[in-house]
């Protein structure tokens, strides 16, 4: 089999001076299903992007097919039998199926008066359908759809276009565990019937289910390729790291048990716009005790999280903060009450990008007595110690000056700087929501200690996140949140069964509808 | 793409060739109008600054400009876009001449005080509710805003047409408003004390934007609200807040024009001012410095071209094409610049 | 008594026709995801124009010719800074209306020293179709208005029919919606908000004309009163959708004739004039009422 896919030396440095490709390659054989693993900012998306014509490369070269091509647009790419799927869809919501995925080809499908032939585009939709076992509605509306066929919807789109070659970004961070090898078997499926595959993602455990060979990046350069029945999850781990893979420690049993004391305590929260988002949650955690929220995006974990900081409105029910009701309290009161909040998107509601690290690293401290200067200013020389002991702590890199805009972090340094800010003060509760995602190994582990550290001094925490490993480690209990509402309840000492919670958070098991 | 990079490199993103543009394209006008570029830009400079009369003149129509380019600014700050700074502007010279020609307390510093409070006051309410009903129903503030300066326009023009028309007036206008209304000059210059409030204006805002806890409120509210909500922030209050100052900027700017230039409200006497300070505050990118110094040239041109009209057939209509021309390319400049640092990566 | 009707009802659909052409232009940089502040300025651009080449050619339709290439020219203008510079959009479109309405008046002034408007019988007005359908009734509804009135209704149906039924029209949707999904699947955005820009001038160019060689057969400082503003208000309430455009804009133009016809009696003109713009707020809040009950408000912005 000779390569499809070629990438020689491909270089990239952005504009805020970060080099993203660093001499990279790529050797594509036709009919595999090739994996790209790396930690975040290693390179692996953007290598995906200069083959599709998003990112121009400031030098290397890329030959499809034994030709030499110049891809300067996705228009190029398509046309020589690349297609992509990102991990954050790109769908017209208003849309029908069907339409979004013609899009950009309708003038193949026109009758008279240039009108969309809805028809002879329906047929040679439904023609691809058949061919991969997939099953579409094509004409209802994209923004009424979840996920998973959003997603099938986007393969579906490359297809048509003429794809030989996908490439699919992270496509399962999106997915429940149960649906997850569904997919796997539909992309093995897909390799039968011809196509070749560019799998990138960080979770090694689907890497060796489906791959037949393997690329390490780190830093921007392609490591090493094998294949992947000649190696191992470790090796492949230190490769990524470039230090030995150490498997995280499981949590210490709790010397003193949690106090019985109550610090959050929920009942019947309820909130509702034009679906219910959240139905009668009840829960509560204790003094030093680390809860964990289990579930798929889009349970109602945002909602939330977002009751309990008070940012979400017309809710029904009751949250009490250390036997206080704090139902009517806002924002700033709960803040000053001790209630601390690690957003689950680090971009839109954790930082404000064009702005300094200072300005950032301060807020909701911006009020506060040690950083007062003569009553209406903000000392901003203490802020910059502030800010500093954050960096410190939490090994926050990448700055140069406290002025340095906050979007020159990797995603991985940004998060650390919002972890970091939200702790530092030892608050009493810490709500923390996805909070290790885009962390390599090392970050995560270290923020995982922290974690561990803080609720030996008493501080509680509610841990919401998709990553059922971390909340394996961290929690004393873990609930799952399912359509809203508390599918089942979990305790560490009873030893967590993946599978089992896996079942919970796909409505497999739990409430009846 | 390609293409688009060496147009980049064409295109001049120094100061200097910005300058230089802009001379080019006014001398282009100019020659429309069938003169001599270099003697209109002599007559225009003579006009601003040939002597001490006209440098002051000029900075006696500073604070106008810098008034209104603030009010589109502070609300800026938090996001809010406050295109209604001409309805708020006439809306506070209005009020302004009618408190002072129906109250008088005879202590004219007092009276010029609650004249410039009344101003302030009207100009700010005007801007208010379009931020009310932004804040809580979403209701696009740029269109409530705009309308509304229609609104005033038309109400005031009615108001001074009939019920407080002076009496044997030639242009629809109210009374001349009482001596000791008016806002005289600083000592015996002819610096009037417009100018020092102006300039006190600019540097409060840029100490409090800068330093003081409101200020990062205010900006962090606008650079990203969300977050800002969720560190306690209360981004709806900071909005209407915001909305208020500014209006009451542009409101103040009206009181100002009645109390020391033209001494009563006449008719039609706002010739754009709100949305030329719009314009200021968008290529001065909000901040307090950089409108000072874009109002300053703003103000020279206009003092200027009176200078100009007197010694050669040019229209007065130049002024507004000139500053207009003076945005385009600044408006360029600033954008090539920006994207030469973005460096067109697409996410 | 059926005469004040009638008169109310063509002057309706006459001063209704400028600001429906605006929308319509306005409408297809609306749904490409450009807000067009400039139309204002590109309106009383074509006006202008039209009047000034019908003055110099003797022809109404070298005059319409003029109107829509000059507005076409500005709509790039204004496209450049904002598609490819990213330029914010208030700060380009409140100068370039200022630009033009200084403008028009320079050159006004410089053809016509001393006038405060361009007024001359040598300027040619735009024909009236007198169509004799036999019966009095249809003759006096239907007939004998500008030949940009029917073509503007006209255009109704074109606008819908290629925003909804063409590729482009989805191209335009996506643009709009998810420029990235456009971009993705290989259709360059840049050039489907630049064709939508070239069209909007087009329209624009037409409602000049019509503002300035049918309605009134002059040019005047700032003629185009704002209509562009309305037209702006429009589409946000009509949410891009020609049919609701139309009855939108069918009403301001009722308003609009109104308060001439009542200028007649006691009360002041200000307060009638007043009314379009009333009305614009009020419907606007009305929706954005109903749209905030429907769907929440999320976390503010």
């Amino acid at each position: 089999m000779s390569n499809i896919v070629e990438m020689r030396d491909i270089n990239k440095t952005f504009p805020n001076n970060i080099r993203a490709l660093k001499n990279a390659n790529l050797m594509l054989k036709q009919g595999e299903i090739h994996s790209f693993v790396g930690e975040n900012a290693a390179g692996k998306t953007t290598l995906m992007n200069v083959l599709y014509g998003i990112v121009h490369p400031d030098s290397g070269e890329i030959y499809i097919k034994g030709k030499k091509e110049n891809i300067t647009h996705p228009e190029d790419a398509i046309k020589s039998g690349i297609g992509m799927v990102h991990q954050h869809f790109k769908l017209v919501p208003e849309f029908t199926v069907l339409e979004n995925i013609i899009l950009g080809k309708e003038q193949n499908y026109i009758k008279s008066g240039w009108r969309v032939d809805y028809t002879k585009a329906e047929a040679a939709v439904q023609d691809i359908c058949k061919r991969i076992r997939v099953d579409l509605t094509l004409n209802e509306k994209t923004e009424m759809l979840s996920i998973g066929i959003q997603q099938k919807i986007e393969i579906v789109k490359a297809l048509f276009k003429g794809a030989e070659i996908l490439i699919l970004d992270e496509p399962t961070t999106v997915l429940a565990p149960n649906e997850i090898s569904n997919f796997l078997s539909f992309l093995k499926d897909l390799r039968e019937q011809g196509c070749t595959i560019i799998y990138i993602s960080h979770r090694l455990k689907e890497i060796f289910d489906i791959s037949d060979r393997i690329t390490v990046m780190r830093h921007g350069e392609t490591i090493k390729t094998l294949k992947t029945n000649e190696t191992t999850m470790e090796e492949i781990s230190s490769l990524m790291i470039g230090k030995e893979f150490k498997k995280t420690i499981p949590p210490l049993p709790k010397s003193l048990k949690s106090s019985e004391c109550e610090v959050l305590k929920v009942i019947d929260l309820t909130v509702k716009d034009e679906s219910t988002r959240l139905e009668q949650v009840s829960l509560s955690i204790r003094r030093g005790e680390i809860l964990g929220i289990a579930g798929v995006e889009g349970n109602g974990q945002v909602e939330l999280a977002d009751a309990i900081i008070g940012l979400q409105e017309n809710i029904e029910g009751e949250i009490y903060f250390n036997e206080q009701l704090i139902n009517h309290h806002n924002t700033y009161q709960r803040r000053k009450l001790g209630i601390h909040y690690v957003p689950d998107d680090r971009m839109k509601k954790g930082l404000a990008l064009d702005t300094g690290m200072n300005e950032n690293a301060i807020m909701g401290y911006h009020r506060e007595s040690f950083l007062r200067k003569k009553k209406f200013f903000i000392d901003w020389e203490s802020s910059k110690k502030f800010t500093k002991d954050i960096f410190e702590n939490y090994r926050v890199e990448g700055m140069n000056a406290p002025e340095d805009y906050v979007q020159n972090l990797s995603g991985g340094n940004m998060q650390k700087l919002i972890i970091g800010r939200e702790m530092i003060t030892n608050p009493p509760f810490l709500i923390l929501a996805q909070p290790t995602v885009g962390l390599d190994f090392g970050a995560q582990a270290y923020i995982h200690q922290k974690i561990r550290e803080l609720s030996e001094k008493g501080i509680s925490f509610l841990v919401i996140s998709e990553d059922l490993d971390e909340l394996m480690n961290l929690s004393e209990r873990i609930l799952v949140l399912y359509r809203g509402k508390i599918a089942g309840e979990f305790l560490a000492e009873n030893g967590y069964d993946e599978k089992e919670i896996g079942y919970y958070m796909t409505g497999v098991r739990g409430n009846e509808e | 793409m390609k293409n688009k990079i060496t147009l980049q490199k064409f295109i001049p993103s120094g100061w200097f060739l910005t300058v230089l543009l802009i001379f080019a394209g006014w001398s282009l006008i100019i020659l429309f109008g069938r003169e001599n570029p270099f003697s209109v830009f002599f007559y225009i400079i003579q006009g601003f600054m040939g002597d001490t009369y006209s440098l002051f003149s000029t900075f006696n129509k500073l604070f106008v400009y810098v008034l209104a380019a603030l009010a589109a600014s502070i609300p800026a700050w938090t996001g809010m876009w406050n295109v209604g700074g001409e309805g708020q502007l006439v809306l506070g010279g209005f009020m302004a001449a009618c408190f002072a020609t129906s109250v008088n307390t005879g202590v004219p510093i007092l009276n010029i005080l609650l004249v410039f409070m009344v101003a302030a006051l009207f100009g700010g309410l005007w801007a208010l509710w379009p931020a009310w009903f932004r804040v809580r129903w979403g209701v696009n503030e740029v269109v409530t805003t705009l309308m509304g300066n229609y609104l005033i326009n038309l109400f005031t023009l009615y108001m001074v047409n009939f019920p407080l028309r002076a009496k044997g007036s030639t242009w629809p206008r109210m009374a001349y408003i009482p001596e000791n209304f008016e806002l005289k000059s600083i000592g015996n210059t002819e610096l009037s004390y417009t100018f020092l409030i102006s300039v006190v204006i600019v540097v409060l805002m840029e100490i409090i934007r800068r330093n003081s806890i409101t200020g990062y409120e205010l900006q962090l509210t606008g650079k990203n609200s969300v977050f800002s909500k969720q560190g306690g922030i209360r981004v709806d209050r900071v909005k209407i807040w915001s909305m208020f100052i500014g209006g009451a900027f542009a409101g103040l700017a009206g009181g100002l024009l009645v109390l020391s230039l033209n001494k009563t409200f006449i008719a039609g006497f706002s010739p754009g001012y709100g949305n030329i300070g719009l314009l200021i505050s968008l290529i001065g990118g909000n901040m307090p410095w950089a409108i000072l110094g874009i109002a300053l040239s703003f103000s020279a041109l206009q003092v200027g071209s009176l200078n100009m009209q007197l010694y050669t057939k040019i229209p007065p209509e130049i002024t507004g094409v000139l500053q207009s021309i003076m945005v385009f390319f600044i408006a360029a400049r600033k954008s090539l610049k920006f994207r030469k640092k973005t460096g067109g990566a697409e996410e | 008594m059926n005469n004040i009707i009638l008169s109310l009802y063509r002057s309706t659909i006459n001063m209704a026709m400028p600001i429906l052409l605006v929308a319509l232009g306005g409408t297809i940089t609306h749904h490409a995801g450009i807000i067009n502040v400039a139309m204002e300025g590109l309106m009383l651009a074509a006006a202008f124009s039209a009047v000034v080449f019908s003055y110099i050619s003797g022809s109404a339709l070298v005059g319409v010719m003029a109107a829509i290439v000059s507005a076409i020219i500005f709509s790039i203008f204004y496209s450049f800074f904002v598609t490819t510079l990213k330029t914010n959009n208030f700060a380009i479109g409140f100068a370039l209306n200022i630009f033009i309405s200084s403008f028009t008046l320079y050159l006004s002034r410089i053809m016509f020293p001393g006038e405060n408007a361009f007024n001359s019988p040598k300027i040619a007005a735009i024909p009236r179709l007198s169509v004799d359908f036999g019966v009095k009734i249809i003759n006096d509804l239907f007939s004998n208005f500008s030949i940009l009135v029917y073509f503007a209704m006209f255009l109704v149906f074109v606008v819908t029919y290629i925003v909804y039924k063409t590729p482009f029209g989805l191209w335009l949707r996506a643009a709009g919606s998810q420029p990235d999904a456009l971009n993705k699947a290989g259709k360059k955005v840049t050039v489907i908000q630049y064709t939508a820009s070239v069209l909007t001038g087009v329209l624009c160019g037409l409602a000049g004309a019509q503002l300035s060689l049918s309605n009134v057969v002059l040019f005047s400082k700032d003629m185009s009163g704002g209509r562009g503003f309305i037209a702006l208000a429009i589409i946000l309430i009509a949410n891009g959708k020609p049919s609701t455009t139309l009855l939108l804009a069918l009403f301001f133009g009722l308003l609009e004739s109104l308060s001439i016809q009542l200028q007649s009696t006691n009360i002041p003109a200000q307060f009638l004039f007043m009314l379009p713009y009333l009305m614009a707020i009020v419907t606007l809040i009305i929706i954005s009422i109903n749209k905030t009950k429907k769907m929440g408000r999320g976390i503010s912005t």
